[in-house]
């Protein structure tokens, strides 16, 4: 539960943290595109290297010849799988390497496969690529997940040791899951009766939920340049400086045989991205080309080689069983799940289960049978968009069960929610409560069954409501380390800046703490240091600036224990060197006082009982003085599967559909949300328009079409792929909350995935016209869904 | 350096370069913004050549020298820069001709006679915000509202949209991955029902 013991529970009044638009530094950078990123960088000489990329879904090389390509007036190299320097790199990270780094089997359209290209330009690459004389073997392949997991579906990837009952590793099940069968492998995890379960409903409903796949959209595209240097300063053998790979330095410097501490970087933005912490092949390479052509090499993704998964294709059978008052009893949840090509992550599929939304019921009998399907439609990395994705499974079945008992889906959550300690807990959850509250009156909340309400334009209105933890990993420990030098706090990092607010709100968590002015507090970026603020976007920065308040608190106390003894026995002022010395100091107000009468406020270390008694902080302490913290939060609610709850949040839509023309126009999205506390709202509120931005998309707009006779992917570009834009942005109504529930830094806890869904407006659709539409409900769908088309 | 100095994004050496990434367009949108009158020079290494015609007179004449080497206009360029960048097309215009920059300008939208008169270079933009339009001619104002992007609406022209290629998914697929009817192939490979189009429903 909260952690509200010493400072994080304490402290009422704050001056710097939860203030909106203070400057920060970086955010600044990356707003006005001061910011460089590893695409950013050229150097003179510098080379461009490209990937080929596999026309075909599942795919073979048996043969390439290079010869014209090698004969383009500039192109410096070519290399291939066979090649000894590709044979010899160690892996890699980001998943995918388990054939090498790069073989001649492409397991996706789009894939890199078998070559790269080396040439003076970008358009030279191409020109090579090209020139390429390429013998493929296609295999079946798998773009279809229901016709993949047929048991005369083609196999498309052997079963591993991994993949052999008891589930495929990290987030798979509850144990003897069945052996993998053709391309499915399987995940079971069955808790309570559910037999039972169902014999207590006096209702069963079944229904059907797809989770569409959509795409993540990394505004900056991935790529790096790298290049080795001599520098005898840093010892014998060559250095590698590599711009644009945002971590993992140690794996670059493994996979090309260096020392970590002879990698180097500059560059420190990566541009963000929503939980997508995969490292590219582009991001990888550059150093065994750069060293094998003795010149930089740059090499950068283009936009066709960016539609990574930020979540999973799913198709999910809900059968649920209530009481006539709505109260669930038994849910049975099957689904078949996109397991994507070699190295995509699970989470997205098993790691759901155990973040799912069952468990924040108060009903105990839940089974769910997962299979998850060996494909060729793409990969994920990471973390994608897990947990809130099948969030949605159980909103739906909300919706659906106040549907038939004519009821407020409101209610029907509200029943079904247990309390925060168990679910057996009777108690409400303040934070649900405090949310719900408020977002009815932001709303003006008042249910309609499903087409029951014309606007006044003729349009039909409809509304929906979801609820959802807010989320916090406890996996991760921080090391932070402050140091006062002449005066000013340092805070050290290594990075990077990845579009989320870690290092600021860790920024923002010194000032408070030490009494000082957010700006005041200087971030030093070098990849060699040690702390970092992961552990998730706004969960890592609200459970790394716990880390960081305990760190600064060790340096406030060194702070003040140095003013004492500074002001008891004053150090040489001034001067510089042996003509050093100055006028003599008058006596510090400190002088005699104990650490403990003492405080840091307003930039000064005071005196507690006469505030107006302080000296300025570089004055006060001249000593150079270091704090360093390891460790990390109590653990976070979030990971017993909804089995205990804290900081949660809610989100409304409406929506007025023209039976007309079929067209879905978004009113407006209203969201409350409790993080605990605020930390940088500014930057929090931007995070709860990005998700509704995905919540848009991925229910009105977005999707990912396949041709089912080649597996090319059909609508991976800027134009048919339609990413909703700023300008497109539906008008977002957002209330936060502060009941400093949860267990972070002050209480508080991140946003996240928690609001990103993937059937909030489809509801509202359904609440306005009485029927469902396929995601993205285009109008066409939406005509079709009436009969009209 | 290579034969191209430049990069997306680096604030390049040659203004056009310096701001679509790609392989044949490059060489061609660098000479568009190279050349200043309605002369025009050939030659790249990729026989792209271009035209920068500033009078209907000068159009014409340009037009006719282009003719013969397939030439193809080009305004806002949403459409023709797009299929220049992913070589959807077997073959490739060896000129393209601004029409932009000509005089008296196309860029306009005018009432005349109770008819309404919109110049083929007119931004979709513009029509999607102007009054007159959405006053009298609402349709044509939603339409030019919901063709792409704001980004795409900003610089396409409604000639563009009216005269631009098929947008196909097979059509449209970089490398020329689908060569289908439309490309002088025989197969149409929309029309022969393959796409996954992802069914789904609630209950």
């Amino acid at each position: 539960m909260a952690d509200l013991a010493g400072i994080n529970g304490t402290r009422k009044d704050f001056r710097v943290v939860g203030k909106p638009n203070l400057p920060g530094v970086l955010s600044w950078a990356q707003a006005t595109g001061v910011a460089k990123y590893g695409v950013d960088y050229v150097v003179p000489d510098m080379l461009e290297a490209k990937f080929l990329r596999s026309p075909h879904a599942n795919a073979r090389m048996k043969s390439v010849d290079t010869a014209k390509a090698r004969a383009i007036p500039g192109v410096v190299d070519i290399v291939t799988w066979e090649d000894e320097d590709l044979k010899n790199l160690s892996g890699g990270m980001g998943g995918g390497a388990r054939q090498g780094f790069l073989s001649n089997l492409a397991d996706q359209e789009g894939a890199e496969v078998g070559v790269i290209v080396v040439a003076e330009n970008a358009d030279i690459c191409e020109e090579a690529l090209r020139a390429l004389v390429v013998e493929w073997e296609e295999m079946p392949f798998v773009v279809d997940l229901r016709k993949g997991r047929e048991p005369d579906a083609p196999v498309i990837r052997p079963a591993t040791p991994a993949s052999k009952g008891g589930g495929g590793g990290f987030g798979m099940g509850s144990g003897n899951n069945p052996p993998k069968k053709g391309n499915v492998n399987y995940s079971n995890t069955n808790d309570g009766d559910i037999e039972k379960g169902f014999k207590e409903a006096d209702h069963i409903i079944e229904y059907d939920v797809n989770t569409a796949a959509f795409s993540g959209h990394i505004p900056n595209p991935l790529g790096t340049v790298a290049w080795w240097f001599d520098d005898a300063i840093h010892g014998e053998g060559k250095n590698l400086q590599i711009e644009g790979v945002p971590w993992g330095h140690d794996q670059v410097a493994g996979m090309n045989r260096v020392s970590p501490d002879k990698v180097f970087q500059e560059c420190m933005f990566v541009g963000g991205r929503y939980c997508d912490w995969g490292i590219r092949k582009s991001q990888q390479i550059t150093p065994m080309l750069a060293r094998r052509t003795g010149r930089p090499v740059r090499c950068v993704n283009n936009r066709y080689e960016m539609y990574d998964f930020n979540l999973n294709q799913r198709y999910v059978h809900l059968k649920v069983g209530f009481k006539s008052n709505g109260l669930i009893t038994a849910i049975d949840d099957f689904s078949i799940a996109d397991g994507g090509v070699q190295g995509s992550s699970n989470f997205g599929n098993t790691m759901d289960q155990t973040y799912g939304p069952y468990f924040t019921t108060r009903c105990q009998n839940v089974k769910q049978n997962m299979e998850v399907v060996d494909s060729n439609r793409g990969k994920m990395y990471v973390s994608g968009q897990h947990n809130p994705m099948s969030w949605d499974s159980l909103m739906v079945g909300i919706y659906l069960i106040a549907e038939k008992l004519d009821k407020d889906p409101i209610e029907i959550a509200t029943l079904n929610l247990h309390g925060p300690e168990s679910q057996t807990d009777p108690n409400p959850v303040p934070s649900y409560e405090a949310c719900v509250s408020a977002v009815k009156k932001m709303m003006n909340w008042n249910w309609h069954q499903a087409g029951a309400k014309k606007l006044p334009d003729g349009r039909l209105h409809g509304a929906s409501f979801r609820y959802n933890q807010c989320p916090r990993h406890s996996v991760s420990g921080y090391n932070p380390k402050l140091e006062l030098r002449n005066g000013v706090v340092h805070l050290a990092s290594k990075g990077p800046i990845i579009g989320h607010y870690g290092l600021e709100a860790n920024a923002m968590t010194v000032a408070e703490e030490l009494g000082l002015e957010y700006k005041d507090i200087r971030i030093d970026l070098d990849h060699h240091e040690i702390y970092r603020p992961f552990g998730g976007g706004s969960d890592g920065s609200t459970a790394s600036s716990w880390a960081m308040k305990e760190c600064a608190n060790i340096l406030k106390q060194r702070v003040l224990e140095a003013a004492i003894a500074e002001a008891n026995n004053p150090p040489a002022a001034g001067g510089f060197g042996m003509f050093g010395g100055g006028k003599p100091q008058p006596p510090s107000p400190l002088k005699g006082l104990k650490p403990e009468d003492l405080d840091m406020q307003g930039g000064k270390v005071i005196v507690k009982a006469d505030p107006s008694k302080g000296v300025p902080l570089a004055q006060a302490v001249r000593a150079n003085l270091f704090a360093t913290y390891s460790g990390r939060p109590p653990a976070a609610v979030w990971t017993q599967r909804g089995k205990v709850l804290d900081a949660m949040d809610v989100a409304t839509c409406e929506v007025a559909v023209d039976t007309e023309t079929g067209e879905v126009e978004i009113l407006r999205f209203g969201v409350v949300a409790d993080p605990g506390k605020i930390m940088r709202r500014t930057s929090l509120e931007g995070q709860i328009h990005q998700v509704m931005d995905f919540t848009k998309g991925c229910q009105l707009q977005e999707e990912f079409i396949y041709d089912q006779k080649t597996g090319v992917k059909l609508s991976t570009n800027m134009f048919e792929y339609k990413k909703v834009s700023m300008l497109d942005m539906p008008r977002v109504d957002l209330e936060l909350l502060e009941t400093r529930a949860s267990n972070a830094c002050y209480g508080g806890s991140g946003i996240s995935h928690s609001l990103a869904n993937t059937h909030l407006v489809i509801m509202a659709i359904h609440n306005a016209i009485g029927k469902w539409v396929d995601s993205p409900a285009t109008p066409d769908k939406v005509l079709k869904a009436l009969g009209k088309a | 350096m290579g034969r191209f100095a430049g990069n997306a994004g680096q604030g390049s050496q040659s203004a056009g370069q310096g701001i679509i990434p790609g392989s044949r367009f490059r060489v061609a949108i660098s000479h568009i913004r190279q050349l200043g009158t309605g002369n025009w020079r050939a030659g790249t290494e990729k026989g792209n050549e271009s035209f920068q015609p500033y009078e209907y007179e000068d159009t014409g004449r340009s037009h006719d020298r282009a003719f013969e080497r397939q030439s193809g206009p080009i305004a806002g360029g949403t459409d023709r820069i797009g299929r220049l960048k992913d070589d959807i097309l077997p073959n490739y215009p060896a000129s393209i001709i601004n029409i932009k920059t000509i005089t008296p300008s196309l860029e306009s939208i005018k009432e005349e006679g109770g008819l309404l008169k919109v110049g083929a270079t007119t931004r979709l933009a513009d029509i999607a915000a102007s009054e007159a339009i959405k006053q009298k001619y609402t349709a044509l104002a939603q339409a030019a509202l919901r063709v792409a992007t704001p980004h795409v609406r900003d610089v396409g022209t409604i000639g563009g949209n009216i005269a631009q290629l098929h947008r196909c998914w097979y059509f449209r697929k970089p490398e020329n991955r689908f060569n289908c009817i439309r490309k002088g192939s025989t197969a149409c490979f929309a029309m022969m029902g393959i796409i996954d189009i992802t069914q789904f429903s609630v209950i």
